[in-house]
């Protein structure tokens, strides 16, 4: 039963890590200037720049300017971009579209949780008055560069984020929250299990133990207890004082923080922001 | 010298073959194990009274011993002579109910039990040697950390039904305790968590009568074992009378009653603590401050208790168990075998190791 189990688990296991070995593909361009904004060396740096971060941080990262819309909605058209033309599943796009003079930022996968709604935000203000003056090139490096911020913060574990809880964009529908995730390795897990299974193996043995000698003493006689003769004749409970203590609350990132979420056409799940410039 | 000036020995004679009879703890009569014959305790003391005349007073006790005991000896040892066939029996000065050593006959030494000496009352034996063998076996099983030889050697040395002397209590105790009481509620706003502690002073006074805690009266029996096999059901205790004890082994008490107070006023005191407890309602924390005990109308009883008692050897080693002769309630303490121990040990800490570190990795 036990060697049944055990191999079950193993294959889980295994499976589990089938499909980041079957997947790993070439590489898709990062920087899609089909507006024509950036000079060919422009484009070759920024390119540089992008796909460095992605290797860094395993996440796509896209630039992709466009000449209009057609009609989209600049978030479905970022969303089905990233969606359709091969990028992985954690990743970022940004979309920049000239005609309509909209941009807009998607994000998939991890990426959600490392740009959450007041990061976008905050990356949005940052970008957005280089773009209105026509630098493009100046908006986009500054974009990449905040770029490794946020993967980094987010890394560490603590996605930039405004952890106030006064923080509540109005229009929110669905919010996924960032949960730390730890690197779990069998020597990590190790020192921890080795003191439970001590704990439960003493528990254990000490209660069989303990069971093997029944010659106790009674604790008391209860059992001879004439039935009805038990009478409590004072019970008072006198009010002393009272003093009160207060802890400061531990600050919560389920609280007004996170990360808004919306399906694109494909169904996948994307985080965005977007405006006008 | 040995002297015994002390009255005669009763042993039951069987109406229909003259031999021994023994008190029989599941048909609650006397019974003959030669002719299988059973009798009433009412006919059996019927016949041996009217047989008694002559008999008793045929005994005439002699110097039996020409040797020379030592002071300790003498103080401690006392010699009464079989009515069956006339042997010597040595007990030691609590016996009440023996076997001779010749002749196996149940043998009865009433003036241990007589007079200032009587028990109130006896609770007969309702289980048997098998029952008492069976019961040890059914204890042995189960047991993962008893030493296989244990069980599979398993020689029962002696299995000794004995009335044991019990003084059984009748009090009433009275408590009066202050204690210190907290009371916790927790509430948050945005910013903090809140947490008030109310005191409290709390006063509790209760009574109540207990009644037949029993206390072994017998130095040779261990008071804790005697507690183990705790409670006896007293409503089955019948006046005293030795023909119950025939068959089996009685000792008179050697432990007077006062001696057993101060454990009888722990264990009110326990008890009382306990219900008073129970009016602790709603409080985290409740603390004693002062504590009064009284103990008022202590009364005790002195009865005959049937207990089985149970000995084995493993590795040189005595092991003893006791069982309640009325419930077949059964304690004692096993050997334990280290290296199964170790096992379990060693298997248990692996296994959940293992499982720990499994279910980790697949949930973090």
């Amino acid at each position: 039963m036990i060697r049944k189990l055990l191999s079950f688990f193993l294959c889980v296991l295994l499976l589990s890590g089938l499909p980041l070995t079957v997947f790993a593909e070439e590489s898709v361009p990062a920087v899609i200037d089909q507006a024509e904004l950036l000079t060919a060396q422009e484009e070759m740096e920024l390119e540089e720049t992008a796909l460095s971060l992605s290797g860094t941080y395993e996440m796509d990262i896209v630039i992709l300017t466009v000449d209009t819309l057609n009609g989209a909605l600049a978030a479905s058209f970022a969303d089905d971009y990233y969606d359709q033309n091969g990028y992985s599943e954690d990743g970022i796009l940004f979309l920049l579209a000239m005609e309509e003079r909209e941009w807009y930022i998607s994000t998939c996968g991890n990426a959600i949780y490392a740009f959450t709604d007041y990061g976008l935000d905050r990356l949005g203000e940052l970008v957005v008055p280089y773009l209105s003056e026509g630098d493009y090139y100046g908006g986009f490096s500054v974009y990449l560069e905040e770029l490794n911020v946020y993967f980094e913060e987010y890394r560490r574990g603590f996605p930039i984020d405004r952890y106030l809880d006064s923080y509540s964009p109005e229009h929110r529908e669905d919010v996924v929250y960032y949960e730390p995730k730890s690197q779990v390795t069998i020597r990590s897990v190790l020192p921890i299990s080795l003191l439970i299974g001590f704990i439960a193996a003493l528990a254990t043995v000490l209660i069989m133990a303990y069971s093997m000698n029944t010659k106790r003493k009674q604790h008391s006689a209860v059992d001879y207890l004439k039935q009805g003769s038990y009478h409590l004749r004072t019970q008072r409970d006198l009010f002393l004082y009272s003093n009160v203590t207060k802890v400061r609350r531990q600050e919560n990132n389920n609280h007004g923080g996170g990360s808004s979420v919306h399906r694109s056409s494909g169904g996948r799940s994307h985080g965005g922001r977007g405006g006008g410039f | 010298m040995p002297v015994t000036n002390q009255t005669h020995v009763i042993e039951y004679k069987c109406p229909c073959c003259n031999a021994g009879l023994a008190f029989d703890g599941d048909t609650q009569q006397l019974t003959c194990e030669y002719c299988d014959n059973t009798f009433d305790i009412e006919t059996v003391r019927a016949y041996n009274e009217s047989t008694a005349q002559e008999s008793t007073e045929e005994v005439k006790w002699d110097d039996v011993s020409h040797q020379e005991w030592n002071q300790e000896e003498q103080a401690h040892m006392r010699a009464f002579q079989c009515p069956s066939c006339g042997g010597e029996i040595l007990t030691d000065e609590t016996t009440a109910a023996t076997f001779c050593p010749y002749c196996g006959n149940p043998t009865i030494m009433p003036g241990r039990l007589s007079g200032g000496l009587k028990p109130d009352a006896v609770l007969p034996f309702k289980t048997s040697k098998e029952d008492a063998k069976a019961a040890f076996l059914k204890l042995c099983k189960g047991k993962p950390l008893l030493p296989k030889l244990f069980t599979q050697e398993q020689q029962l040395e002696k299995i000794t039904g004995i009335y044991v002397p019990f003084w059984l209590y009748d009090c009433s105790g009275d408590l009066d305790g202050s204690y210190k009481a907290t009371r916790v509620h927790h509430w948050s706003d945005s910013r903090y968590h809140y947490t008030k502690t109310d005191h409290f002073l709390l006063r509790r006074a209760a009574d109540a009568v207990f009644t037949g805690i029993p206390m072994d009266g017998s130095s040779k029996m261990e008071d804790t074992f005697m507690e183990s096999i705790e409670p006896y059901d007293y409503g089955e205790l019948v006046d005293f009378d030795t023909a119950y004890l025939s068959g089996f082994f009685a000792d008179k008490y050697d432990v007077p009653s006062e001696a057993g107070e101060e454990r009888i006023r722990q264990r009110v005191g326990s008890s009382l603590d306990d219900l008073v407890q129970s009016s602790f309602l709603g409080y985290a924390t409740v603390v004693p401050t002062s504590r009064q005990l009284k103990i008022k109308q202590g009364k005790a009883r002195y009865v005959l208790l049937p207990v089985w008692m149970l000995n084995t050897r493993y590795q040189d080693k005595l092991y003893t168990f006791a069982m309640n002769g009325q419930t077949g309630k059964m304690t004692g303490a096993f050997p334990i075998c280290p290296k199964r121990t170790a096992i379990w040990f060693a298997g248990i800490f692996a296994g959940v190791t293992a499982l720990c570190s499994l279910l980790q990795m697949l949930i973090l």
